[in-house]
């Protein structure tokens, strides 16, 4: 109790935090900007004395390659980032594009148009539901009482207990392998479709 | 190069971790689940300029004092971004220590971002135990890939201004250090 007392204090407390982190920034980044022009001139004298370089990392090379002769004021420029990358940084950024990509396109084939839908409170399904008459349904969770409305063509948590609302900020959910979760009240959504290890297409009566 | 300028810098890099990720926390996000991830800056510059040792420390320090400021301490939601957040940070140390120099910082920064959003999604599993959880799986890894780069990006520039200002000489203490 009174550790729950203690953080809403601080939560009240959090725009003064803000205000002094903000003040401390400004403050350090003015003590970069200030000290930075005789530092420099210093540092440059202190190495061309001795000629010692750092040999340690395999991109020393090319950072001072990229950084000679172009002062630090400039910033940060987009030009220089074919200086920054290695190879290794290359192949890694094709990689992953590659496995995402590869994702996607693996996982839209298998996404339809959901006909039932499907909720789950702390990892236990209920019956699917049908999406006919549109409605708001409720559902218990450890929190309390989440609701969720149904409607002709999708879903959305419509009402939340949670703090931060992710659920209700995701929106509607149509397709089979969407999915809502609003992981603090243990509830899911998702639609089930038509399932593809069923042996029956579909059924008419 | 003296300890107390070692000390004063991790303190340094702390706060500055600390204060990002609490104005991120505040900030509103395009997407829900979307975040820059501003607060890796600090915790890739320690583990850049100091070691992963200090890395470690910062990241602790932003986790721990991040969580009460941002008021979600010891909720799920903090269980799991800690848990992605120390999963990234070893993955970085881990590869930094192998491969020293194969990565730059921004592809570091990529890996620890694609890292984090993967433990992320593994430890909302835990929570939530369903396997079509892993259907978010390509947003995640594209926003990894995406809030990596731009912090890399960031650490980047900001050890191009530290080496100007000569605190690449402390990289050598700390290598020599982390050798004992």
């Amino acid at each position: 109790m009174k550790m729950v007392c203690f953080m809403r204090m601080i939560r009240l407390e959090q725009k003064y935090c803000i205000r002094i982190a903000l003040q401390i920034q400004i403050a350090v980044i003015q003590y970069i900007i200030l000290s930075h022009k005789w530092r420099r001139a210093y540092l440059l004298s202190a190495l061309s004395k001795d000629g010692k370089r750092e040999v340690q990392p395999r991109y020393a090379a090319k950072w001072s390659k990229a950084s000679r002769g172009m002062s630090s004021e400039r910033g940060l420029e987009l030009r220089q980032l074919w200086h920054i990358l290695t190879k290794a940084d290359v192949v890694l950024v094709v990689a992953v594009a590659v496995w995402a990509g590869g994702l996607v396109a693996t996982g839209n084939s298998g996404q339809r148009q959901g006909t039932r839908l499907v909720v789950e409170v702390s990892g236990s399904a209920a019956a699917p539901q049908a999406m006919s008459p549109a409605r708001v349904i409720q559902v218990q969770g450890p929190l309390g009482v989440t609701e969720i409305e149904i409607g002709a063509d999708g879903a959305r948590v419509s009402r939340a207990p949670c703090r931060n609302q992710i659920c209700v900020r995701a929106g509607w959910i149509r397709r089979t392998g969407e999915i809502t979760v609003c992981i603090p009240n243990r509830v899911l959504l998702r639609f089930v479709g038509h399932r593809p290890d069923s042996s029956l297409d579909a059924v008419s009566r | 190069m003296n300890s107390a300028r070692r000390v004063t810098g991790q303190g340094l890099l702390a706060s500055l971790a600390l204060i990002l990720y609490v104005l991120e926390s505040v900030a509103p996000r395009p997407l829900p689940w979307m975040k820059l991830g501003l607060g890796n800056v600090a915790v890739l510059l320690a583990l850049l300029v100091f070691g992963a040792a200090s890395a470690a420390a910062v990241c602790l320090v932003k986790l721990g004092i991040g969580g009460l400021l941002s008021g979600g301490f010891a909720g799920p939601a903090f269980a799991i971004g800690a848990g992605a957040g120390i999963g990234s940070l070893a993955a970085m140390a881990i590869v930094h220590r192998l491969t020293p120099g194969l990565f730059s910082p921004v592809g570091l920064s990529i890996l620890g971002a694609v890292v984090h959003q993967l433990c992320q999604l593994s430890l909302a599993f835990v929570y939530v135990r369903h396997a079509g959880l892993f259907a978010l799986l390509p947003i995640f890894i594209a926003t990894g890939l995406l809030s990596g780069s731009l912090t890399g990006l960031l650490a980047y520039w900001a050890l191009d201004k530290l080496r100007a200002l000569g605190w690449h000489e402390l990289r050598g203490e700390a290598r020599a250090g982390g050798a004992r």
